[in-house]
């Protein structure tokens, strides 16, 4: 191709991609981006898990009435983590072994990864924001119990953190006439996927610390509500990513702003990243 | 490396009045703080967030029951912690702000970072970020406070059991809380958690809670507490708390007894806060009980190093760290910081709230060879039915020679009201002050005169109280 010829396709490719740009930019202003329903145990744990009142049998009830999802939990309870002497073979077994929170928080991933986390035209992307979705929420569980933060709170908010990630994917497809290479599908996931997930929270009226979470995890120091909340995680999904990427290095967590910014000295760190095998184990059972 | 005059580390109570009252006397003063916020435990974890809880506690506990008056009964319970916080938070923003404004407007160098010694006369401070610096100093002031206390057998986790700093990151209110022990912190959180509805157990190893107070300032809080749904197991020996895996913590106690909640909190007291300052290369060597050991002015062994606040023991009061950091500013100084207090009044901030200043009965018996006791029911005094605050009393305690020798108080602005007391005991005040006295009508005050009266009363008929005035 010559430079002229070359220079004209880069043209039209950078069109191309404005024309998405503005696209996707009128469906979110215009509140017209299409909203996924909150999956229906999803709505019910969440719903619970602020106000933890309900008793195991409802919480075996809500996940039974959908069975792609009470066999999911099944097949997690059962995995080498979790898995005791017996098999467990029932949900509310599964909750007098493992506890309602962790039952709950199993319930609340599997149900937002069948549901939400899915996109075929972009699969690996959605698979690897899933894969750090569910690390950022153990790790910002972890963050949070270092630095004396709602611990519970800290695993919600890492866990939806780029729920707007499969919502932007998603537009994409509706929108370009072929996928996006990654690298263009990831300059729109930088641009929109906060906004496009921050729709979602308030359409699905997702707890406060959550929205402000999605909104302004890329930029903490910005958030004026539940600021506490941001930045843990922001610090879980930091370290989160450095697990997926690679070893965990504490003199590299150190350095991140996030972890400086909650006060944690080198010390706390190193403490902190002792947790590594038990999110590696919980993150291969979770993915199960 | 960057020398000081004095450089204080911790910026609590007592290290910020020591650095204030230092540069105020010319000395150029650094102090090191290993948080992001200036005022240490007790702004931040301690002091005034329990207290700011209270207040608001206290507020939508009354709106409610005035709603319910006047036949308009709120079916919400109080749950929104979130808004809680949040004002509780606001006030803690102000008073850092207000904090670190006066430091600067000393000309306090802050430096933010983990200090320990290397020597009697140099610092290393490691900074979040791993990198470190040397300061050097004339003078030290060790005022780092002190941590919670976590016994073995009490799996404190953040999320299901908390210690008293973790335990305001709560998001709801739990539907049952157990507390452990029956010190101030537990029972100002029992409390207030009570007042805002939870089903709170205290469990403590000793027949009641706060045993350093007399027993009828106890007797009445219990009785409150009782009210708001609270129980009290004495006596008990707990040898575990765990949380079970699914919905709730067990506080399993000798004998054989469990008590399930769905959250805990352990506030079996808090330890000094010396981690990693390495004081024995300073030359100081802790006690048994891991304190710093002062003299009368609050030197170490090291007799340049200087130590406040927690790290050297009881009271362990924000209000008593304030005034050994003064008195360290003036001895390093060569000020006289004037006589020490002898009246150091004790405040809970319970709901209700208790107080106390001076003697109690039993040591003024001890000390005078008999007491001579007056009660004042806040129910008998107007200002109790105007604020709907009947549930206190005052208990004055008086020596043969009509000399009051200390006042006791619970109920609402029982800490406020014994600053009265503290004053008069200064001045050596006798039952006859109160009573020939005028205090302002209606008002919580007027508890001193009808107390007063009560002794009074005793004394000119020639009777103390029973078999209490027996040497």
């Amino acid at each position: 191709m010559s430079k002229g010829a070359a220079k004209g396709a880069s043209q039209d490719v950078s069109a191309y991609l404005s024309g998405i740009r503005r696209h996707l930019t009128a469906l979110i202003d215009q509140g017209a981006l299409e909203l996924p329903l909150m999956p229906g145990v999803a709505a019910e744990v969440l719903s619970r898990s602020l106000d933890d009142h309900s008793d195991a049998a409802r919480l075996a009830q809500l996940i039974s009435q959908d069975q792609s999802l009470a066999s999911h939990v099944l097949r997690i309870v059962n995995s080498p983590l979790f898995r005791g002497a017996t098999e467990i073979v029932a949900l509310r077994q599964a909750i007098a072994r493992l506890g309602m929170e962790r039952i709950r928080e199993i319930a609340l991933s599997a149900s937002l990864s069948g549901a939400i986390f899915k996109q075929a035209e972009y699969q690996p992307i959605v698979d690897r924001a899933w894969q750090l979705a569910l690390c950022s929420a153990l790790w910002s569980k972890e963050v949070a119990r270092a630095c004396r933060r709602n611990v519970e709170i800290a695993y919600l908010c890492g866990l939806l953190h780029n729920v707007g990630v499969p919502l932007v994917l998603g537009a994409l497809a509706g929108v370009a006439k072929a996928p996006l290479s990654s690298a263009d599908a990831q300059t729109m996931l930088d641009e929109f996927s906060a906004r496009a997930g921050t729709l979602l929270g308030k359409n699905w009226k997702l707890p406060d610390p959550v929205i402000a979470t999605i909104e302004y995890i890329g930029a903490f120091a910005q958030a004026t509500e539940h600021a506490d909340a941001v930045v843990v995680a922001n610090a879980g999904r930091a370290i989160g990513d450095a697990m997926l990427k690679g070893p965990l290095l504490g003199s590299e967590i150190s350095k991140l702003a996030s972890i400086q910014h909650l006060n944690l000295y080198p010390d706390d760190v190193t403490a902190l990243l002792s947790a590594r095998d038990t999110v590696r184990q919980s993150m291969e059972s979770m993915s199960a | 490396m960057n020398r000081f005059d004095v450089v204080v580390i911790g910026s609590g109570p007592a290290g910020q009045k020591a650095a204030v009252g230092a540069a105020k006397a010319g000395r150029r003063v650094a102090v090191i703080e290993q948080s992001r916020n200036i005022g240490g435990a007790c702004v931040h974890f301690g002091t005034i967030p329990s207290k700011s809880l209270r207040e608001r506690a206290v507020e939508r506990r009354k709106f409610a029951d005035r709603l319910a008056a006047l036949g308009m009964p709120s079916e919400a319970p109080i749950t929104d912690v979130a808004g809680l916080i949040g004002e509780m938070s606001d006030v803690i923003a102000a008073h850092d702000v207000y904090m670190a404004e006066q430091l600067h407007r000393n000309g306090i160098t802050i430096v933010r970072g983990r200090a320990s010694f290397l020597d009697a006369h140099r610092l290393r401070v490691t900074h979040t970020d791993g990198s470190t610096e040397i300061l050097g100093g004339r003078n030290f002031v060790i005022a780092t406070g002190s941590k919670p206390r976590m016994p073995a057998n009490v799996a404190v986790d953040h999320e299901t059991i908390f210690d008293s700093d973790s335990i305001l990151s709560l998001a709801y209110l739990p539907e049952s809380m157990v507390v452990l022990g029956g010190g101030v912190i537990a029972t100002e959180y029992a409390s207030i958690f009570a007042v805002l509805g939870v089903r709170v157990t205290m469990i403590d190893r000793f027949p009641t809670p706060l045993g350093f107070l007399e027993p009828e300032l106890v007797g009445a809080f219990l009785q409150a507490f009782a009210g708001y749904g609270g129980t009290f197991i004495g006596e008990a020996d707990v040898e575990s708390v765990v949380f079970d895996g699914v919905s709730a913590v067990v506080t399993r106690l000798a004998g054989g007894r469990e008590v399930r909640s769905e959250k805990a909190l352990c506030a079996l007291g808090r330890r000094s806060l010396l981690d990693g300052l390495d004081v024995d290369k300073a030359g100081i060597a802790v006690d048994a009980r891991e304190l710093i050991p002062v003299n009368e002015h609050h030197q170490t062994m090291t007799r340049h190093i200087y130590a406040a606040g927690d790290v050297i023991g009881p009271p362990s009061l924000a209000s008593a760290s304030m005034e050994q950091g003064r008195r360290v500013a003036c001895h390093l100084a060569g000020i006289d910081p004037g006589a020490q207090g002898e009246w150091l009044p004790t405040g809970i901030y319970a709901v209700p709230e208790l107080a106390s200043v001076g003697l109690t009965e039993a040591k003024t018996r001890e000390r005078f060879g008999s007491a001579w006791v007056g009660f004042a029911r806040f129910d008998e005094v107007a200002r109790g039915h105007i604020s709907a605050a009947q549930n206190g009393l005052l208990k004055m305690v008086a020596s043969p020679d009509r000399i009051v020798r200390g006042v006791h108080v619970v109920g609402e602005n029982a800490t406020e009201m014994v600053h009265i007391a503290q004053m008069g005991l200064i001045g050596e005040a006798t039952i006859d002050t109160y009573v020939e006295n005028v205090f302002n009508f209606p008002t919580f005050a007027e508890s001193y005169r009808v107390a007063a009266l009560a002794v009074a009363a005793q004394l000119d008929a020639g009777r103390s109280t029973g078999a209490k005035n027996v040497a």
